[in-house]
C-alpha cells in the first residue's frame, strides 16, 4: 500500500504531465528529472549495457511523449516503468542467444565470487550488479521494480500480471539468492 | 522472517542502494528534453486560426435578437387582446402605486400569482353560473380585464400609452365594475357634486339593481327619492 506521501507524489507526477500536455514544457522537465535515474538504473540493471539500456531509455520517453492521456487507468510510475519493462522484454528476445551466453558468463563469476577478490577489496557493489544479472528473469524483474519503481506489491502484481502472493514469492527467492552470493559481502 | 534473515536482507538493500550511481548521459537527456518540446509544438497549432473562436456565438445572438424583435413587431402589429392583456400586467405591475410595495411583498404576490389560477380563467368556467347573483354581477365586469386596466391607466395619467392601449380607447368604453363605479360616486357626493352623483346611482342601480349600497351614499338614495324606481 503507498503512503500519503507517495500518493501525493502520484498526484502530483499526473499533474505535472496534464501540464505538461497543457504547454509547460518545464512541467516535463521537473518529471523527467524525478525519474531520470530510477527508470535508467531499472534498465540498466535488466540489461547489463549502458548503451542498451540508454537506446531503451530514450525509447521509453519517447513512448510516453507520444501519448495524450497514458495513465487514464492507473498512475503515471506504474505506465511508466510497464512500458520500460515491455520494452525490456522485447529486447531481451531479439538478443536471446548472446543473453543466455552472457549470463552463463556472469553466473560463472557471480556464483562463486572467490574469497580472494574480496579479500582484495573488490568491489561489492559490482558484485551486487552481477548478481542481479543473474537472478531468473522474474524475480530480477520484481527486485528491480520494487527497489527503483517504488510500487507497492499490489502494483507490481498488476504491471506484471501476477498475483500479490507471487510477486511476494519472487521477491524472497530473489533476496535468497542475492544473499548467498554476496555472503562475504554482508 | 528471523532477525539475521531480516538484518541480512536490509543489508543488501543497503549495498544496492549504494550502488545506485549511474545515471543516463547528458546527451539523452538532453536529447529526450528536446523531443518533449518538439512534441509540444506538434500538438500546438502553427498557425493561429484566422477567424475567432467568439463569431459563431455573436452570429446566434444577432439572430436571436432580430427574430425576437421581429416577432414583437408582429404582434403589435396583429394586436392581439392576449398580448394587450401581457402588456398591461407589465405595465401595472412597475406603476408607480405598486412602487412602494416592498420586494418581499412583491415576491409573495408573484406566488400567490403562480398558486392562484387566473381570474379570468376562473371566472370563465361553467363554476361561476352558480356564483350568488351579488357575486355574479361582481364578477362580470371583471371579466373585461383589457378595458378595465385601460381605465385604470387613464386615471394614473394619461404620460405613457402603450400602442395596444391606444387602440383599445377607440373602442366603446365598458362600464366601470360596481366598486370602482361606487367609489366614483361616493367621490362626486363628498364633493358636493349631488346631481351628478344621484344620475350615476341612478345608473348603477339600473345596472346593479341587488348591490349592496355602502352607508356613505346612503343618504343620496334617499334624497334622490325613487331614482331606482323603487321606495
Amino acid at each position: 500500500m503507498t503512503s500519503a506521501i507517495e500518493d501525493g507524489v502520484e498526484e502530483a507526477d499526473e499533474a505535472l504531465f496534464r501540464a505538461y500536455l497543457g504547454g509547460e514544457h518545464a512541467a516535463f522537465a521537473t518529471l523527467y528529472q524525478r525519474y531520470r535515474q530510477s527508470l535508467f538504473l531499472y534498465l540498466l540493471r535488466s540489461l547489463g549495457s549502458h548503451s542498451e539500456a540508454e537506446d531503451l531509455y530514450h525509447d521509453c520517453w519517447s513512448r510516453v511523449l507520444q501519448s495524450d492521456a497514458p495513465f487514464q487507468d492507473g498512475l503515471f510510475r506504474a505506465y511508466l516503468f510497464k512500458i520500460a519493462r515491455n520494452l525490456t522484454i522485447d529486447h531481451q528476445r531479439k538478443r536471446s542467444l548472446r543473453l543466455v551466453r552472457a549470463e552463463d558468463q556472469l553466473a560463472g563469476e557471480a556464483t562463486a565470487p572467490s574469497a580472494d577478490r574480496v579479500q582484495a577489496g573488490v568491489d561489492c557493489e559490482e558484485m551486487m550488479r552481477q548478481a542481479i544479472q543473474q537472478l531468473p528473469t522474474e524475480q530480477r524483474d520484481t527486485f528491480l521494480l520494487k527497489e527503483e519503481s517504488g510500487l507497492s506489491l499490489e502494483q507490481i502484481a498488476t504491471l506484471m500480471a501476477s498475483g500479490r502472493e507471487t510477486i511476494k514469492s519472487r521477491l524472497r527467492y530473489a533476496m535468497q539468492r542475492l544473499r548467498t552470493v554476496l555472503e562475504e559481502c554482508l | 522472517m528471523t532477525d539475521d534473515e531480516q538484518l541480512s536482507q536490509q543489508q543488501l538493500l543497503q549495498l544496492y542502494r549504494q550502488g545506485r550511481k549511474e545515471y543516463p548521459s547528458p546527451e539523452v537527456d538532453s536529447a529526450i528534453l528536446e523531443l518533449a518540446r518538439k512534441r509540444l509544438q506538434q500538438r500546438t497549432p502553427a498557425s493561429p486560426r484566422r477567424t475567432p473562436r467568439w463569431t459563431p456565438s455573436i452570429a446566434a445572438a444577432a439572430v436571436l435578437v432580430i427574430g425576437i424583435s421581429f416577432t414583437l413587431k408582429l404582434q403589435q402589429q396583429s394586436g392581439e387582446p392576449e398580448s394587450l392583456g401581457e402588456e398591461v400586467k407589465s405595465f401595472s405591475s412597475s406603476s408607480p402605486q405598486e412602487d412602494g410595495v416592498s420586494a418581499p411583498a412583491k415576491a409573495k404576490k408573484a406566488e400567490r400569482g403562480a398558486a392562484v389560477p387566473e381570474p379570468q380563467q376562473q371566472l370563465l368556467a361553467p363554476e361561476s353560473d352558480h356564483l350568488p347573483a351579488p357575486a355574479a354581477s361582481m364578477a362580470q365586469p371583471r371579466m373585461q380585464s383589457a378595458p378595465m386596466a385601460e381605465m385604470e391607466l387613464r386615471d394614473q395619467g394619461e404620460g405613457f400609452t402603450l400602442p395596444a392601449v391606444r387602440e383599445q380607447k377607440q373602442r366603446p368604453i365598458p362600464r366601470l365594475k360596481a366598486e370602482s363605479w361606487l367609489a366614483e360616486i361616493e367621490a362626486l357626493y363628498s364633493a358636493g357634486a349631488v346631481v351628478e352623483a344621484q344620475q350615476q346611482l341612478a345608473r348603477f342601480l339600473l345596472q346593479y339593481p341587488d348591490y349592496p349600497l355602502p352607508e356613505a351614499i346612503q343618504p343620496l338614495r334617499m334624497e334622490g327619492g325613487a331614482v331606482d324606481g323603487r321606495p
